[in-house]
């Protein structure tokens, strides 16, 4: 019962956010390109005319360069997954060396202390 | 009922450190679509909302404590910690919405249907981008109780099959 209230409290701070987002988002009046609704007259019938948006004719979002369904061959993921790490390894880096250093220095008088005496 | 808390400690760690390496994988494996490709991409975020429950439970006891000693005296570091989680939240909320928003595959397999829009898929880069920013941090803040964790619950049992027996008690 304790658990499933949590799981709760959760999911509903996530709702409230969630819902706060939509309604920002909607609200901003971002939602230019609201694609497969109307008369076709919007963005989608521009870019087609224009050539330069590759918008499927059904209507709906853009694809980046195309392979979204499918995996990408070659080592690209080897690069991406490399790219991830080495970010978090220099985040990792930057703040835990620090802080195991300060909690060293932190450490050493103490145990300057008792070698002397 | 104090050997009984004693016990559940070293699994609850466990059961903490086996999930969380779980979440490292999969958000890995999601920060780049074109590999996995779109629907396992869709399906391994979703499903991974779970895990990020059950992770969030995991540490109730400590988001608690913290959450009623925020606005009261309290150490820089916990409070650092506490706010990076509420943006670590904040975030992965974004790029699950964003994410739902722009679905191709999941959402309207379960038969829902979303409006589409270019503000979804800049904000679903952008929090993407961002929750591995957060992710470092959050790792960072905890890389001593990873460290910890890996040494007793993984180096440890290895160097014991290979004769090292080497016991260090890193319970602290």
């Amino acid at each position: 019962m304790k658990i499933l209230g949590r799981i709760l409290i959760i999911l509903t701070v996530f709702a409230v956010l969630a819902g706060l987002m939509v309604t920002v988002v909607n609200a901003a009046g971002v939602n230019v390109g609201r694609f497969g609704e109307g008369n076709g007259q919007g963005f989608r019938q521009q870019g087609n005319e224009q050539g330069q948006f590759p918008f499927p004719q059904n209507g709906g979002r853009p694809e980046r360069g195309g392979d979204r369904d499918g995996p990408r061959g070659g080592a690209g993921w080897v690069f991406s997954l490399t790219k991830n790490l080495i970010i978090l390894a220099i985040l990792v880096a930057v703040i835990a060396i620090p802080k195991s250093l300060i909690k060293k220095s932190k450490r050493k008088p103490i145990t300057a202390s008792f070698e002397a005496q | 009922m104090s050997e009984e808390i004693t016990k559940s400690i070293p699994s609850l760690t466990k059961s903490k450190l086996g999930l969380d390496i779980l979440i490292f994988v999969i958000f890995l494996v999601a920060m780049d679509p074109h590999s996995s490709g779109i629907s396992i991409h869709e399906w391994l975020t979703l499903s991974v909302m779970a895990a990020l429950v059950v992770h969030l439970l995991l540490s109730w006891d400590w988001i608690a404590v913290l959450t009623g000693r925020f606005f009261k005296k309290m150490g820089s570091t916990p409070r650092i910690n506490y706010i990076l989680n509420w943006l670590l939240f904040i975030d992965g909320t974004l790029l699950m919405i964003s994410g739902m928003m722009i679905s191709e595959i999941a959402i309207p397999a379960l038969g829902i249907q979303l409006p589409r829009n270019f503000a979804w898929r800049g904000l679903h880069d952008f929090s993407a981008n961002i929750a591995l920013i957060l992710l470092g941090l959050h790792t960072a803040l905890h890389w001593s109780w990873i460290v910890n964790t890996f040494s007793r619950y993984v180096f440890q049992p290895i160097g014991c099959l290979f004769g090292v027996d080497k016991r260090k008690d890193v319970s602290a």
